[in-house]
């Protein structure tokens, strides 16, 4: 029985951490429509807060006038009505990956879009992509993604005078070793005297 | 090929519709009524009876909500004096968002004759230029000025010598300030000497200075009997491409001037488009979301009375793409402005010189 017991916990944990790396959609689906920056969205226990220089309402929540973007989508020029601003997410976990839908408000060519990633004040790298205009559809759109050492801050800007993101999908980061260390110990803790009993009785 | 911007009720796109709404139904959840809606006409003839609308100008988002001025009010300058003599008004009238107007400002004697030259600072400040008559003749016409004011429409001095402010006629300004501080570039067209000044302008809570350059010479320039001068007009920069659009009444063209925003001293301009069949006497000039260029006709040259006072649109390289008269007869349209709400989303001010009024339309680029 009490084998069981420690086997499931080492199920548990095993669990945990595969769910410490899984990746995390906000969509801004479950935001009421004219949601305005400052806000905080939270899914699968990591929380996401959306600021700008123009807060509050520098930016709002709206539905999709595009293809890739779907369902609500977060753009400018929101309530404060100020344009050519930036976005930035900060995360309540390290992430290790971070991938998002954009549209820049662009009727000639589509203009370059930016994500730069922050580890605290640091600068880990940052990326600059451009949309695509879609059949059908008046704005470019685009996808962008980063990938690198851990990171907790996304700022997102572009030379157009307004975007939008959606899907905005990150990876949280792998625990550091530091944490491999306390699970490593916990699982012994546990697992250890629960062997020993084991191989007493036998 | 190209889509001529929808005037008249316009053909939104759905899915531009969609979005407006849901915006408009989202912030109707906290924000405040929508009513009174904007009238699309109204009358720009203030207590004292002037006539001759001829600047337009958007309070821009920035500026302060603490002065009278209010982000989204439309400004409008007054040439003519009740005895509709040119170049002898004296007042900067206000639209407010539900379309009440109010005089701003009343210039005094012999600051009058405002004119067309007519802009805003990120911060509330107003600009605008004069061009005074004595007796609403070009014989008696004088450099004038160009004058700051507060967002209270208190005068506060002027900029420019006659080198470089000599019968502002026009003005586009390019404004990176915050609301409180900034730099902004100003391009003043002047009708008397047929050249643009840019005036580089650093402003503060404190107050603001000047550096002034002569940034383009040799427009083509006259009086005339019926439009008193004719020469270098309206003005319209693109942020994007770090070009200055320029009407040219005269000689019924729109000319570019390029790396306007950066230039250390006086450059060429090019001639965009002449098109005597589209362009009848180019008085005002601005820039559409999706790069266009929507010209004003006031009919003071090359007038055809089969096509008056129209609003022109062209593409950025000088391709016609549609027209639409602001009144029945000739002379009607002067100033016009556009307001971008981002999305192509766009509001457009235009007034008619005939009946003394103030249009405004709001439209989606299609």
């Amino acid at each position: 029985m009490t084998f069981h017991k420690s086997l499931r916990f080492l199920l548990a944990a095993s669990s945990l951490c595969a769910a410490a790396s899984a990746s995390t959609i906000f969509n801004f689906d479950g935001d009421s429509l004219g949601t305005s920056t400052k806000f905080t969205d939270t899914v699968n226990g990591l929380s996401a807060t959306f600021s700008s220089d123009a807060d509050p309402g520098g930016f709002v929540v709206y539905t999709s006038i595009f293809q890739t973007l779907t369902g609500n989508v977060l753009g400018d020029p929101g309530p404060a009505g100020a344009s050519n601003l930036a976005l930035t997410v900060g995360f309540s976990q390290n992430l290790s990956a971070l991938t998002l839908n954009f549209a820049t408000d662009d009727f000639g060519s589509p203009s370059p879009f930016t994500l730069a990633a922050y580890e605290n004040a640091t600068l880990v790298g940052s990326t600059t992509s451009a949309g695509n205009f879609l059949s059908g559809f008046t704005f470019p759109e685009g996808e962008i993604a980063f990938a690198g050492n851990a990171f907790n801050r996304v700022v997102i800007s572009s030379t157009a005078t307004d975007f939008a993101v959606d899907n905005i999908n990150v990876i949280t980061a792998a625990p550091e070793p530091a944490e491999f260390g306390l699970i490593g110990t916990a699982l012994l803790a546990v697992g250890v005297p629960a062997l020993r009993r084991r191989s007493k009785r036998s | 090929m190209y889509n001529s911007i929808p005037f008249v009720y316009p053909a939104i796109r759905k899915a531009a519709v969609v979005a407006m709404l849901s915006v408009s139904a989202a912030l109707a959840q906290t924000g405040p009524s929508i009513f009174p809606l904007l009238p699309p006409t109204v009358s720009t003839v203030p207590s004292n009876g002037d006539v001759n609308p001829y600047g337009v100008a958007f309070v821009p988002k920035t500026a302060p909500t603490s002065g009278v001025l209010q982000p989204g009010d439309i400004l409008v300058s007054n040439f003519n004096s009740a005895q509709n003599l040119q170049g002898t008004g004296t007042t900067i009238v206000r639209v407010d968002k539900s379309g009440k107007v109010s005089t701003f400002f009343t210039s005094p004697a012999p600051a009058i004759g405002l004119t067309a030259a007519l802009g805003m600072l990120s911060n509330g400040f107003v600009l605008v230029g004069n061009l005074p008559t004595a007796d609403g003749t070009a014989a008696t016409a004088q450099p004038g000025r160009l004058a700051v004011l507060d967002n209270y429409g208190r005068f506060l001095g002027t900029f420019g010598t006659l080198s470089t402010v000599n019968g502002p006629w026009g003005m586009a300004v390019y404004d990176v300030g915050n609301g409180v501080t900034g730099t902004a570039k100003v391009f003043l067209s002047n009708v008397l000497s047929g050249e643009i000044s840019r005036f580089d302008i650093s402003y503060n809570s404190q107050g603001l200075s000047a550096s002034v350059i002569v940034l383009a010479t040799g427009f083509s320039h006259r009086p005339d009997p019926a439009a008193l001068e004719l020469g270098p007009s309206g003005l319209a920069y693109d942020q994007i491409h770090d070009v200055l659009y320029v009407a040219s009444s005269a000689d019924n063209a729109i000319y570019q001037v390029a790396n306007a925003r950066a230039a250390q001293g006086t450059v060429s301009a090019t001639l965009l488009v002449q098109d005597l069949l589209h362009l009848h006497g180019p008085l005002d000039v601005a820039i559409l979301p999706d790069g266009h260029i929507l010209v004003a006709d006031s009919d003071g040259s090359n007038a055809d009375p089969n096509q008056p006072s129209e609003l022109v649109e062209f593409t950025a390289v000088g391709e016609f793409v549609g027209q639409m008269p602001v009144d029945p007869n000739n002379g009607g349209a002067f100033g016009l402005a556009v307001n971008n709400f981002g999305w192509g989303t766009f509001r457009l001010a235009a007034v008619d010189d005939n009946a003394n009024t103030l249009s405004i339309w709001t439209a989606v680029i299609p």
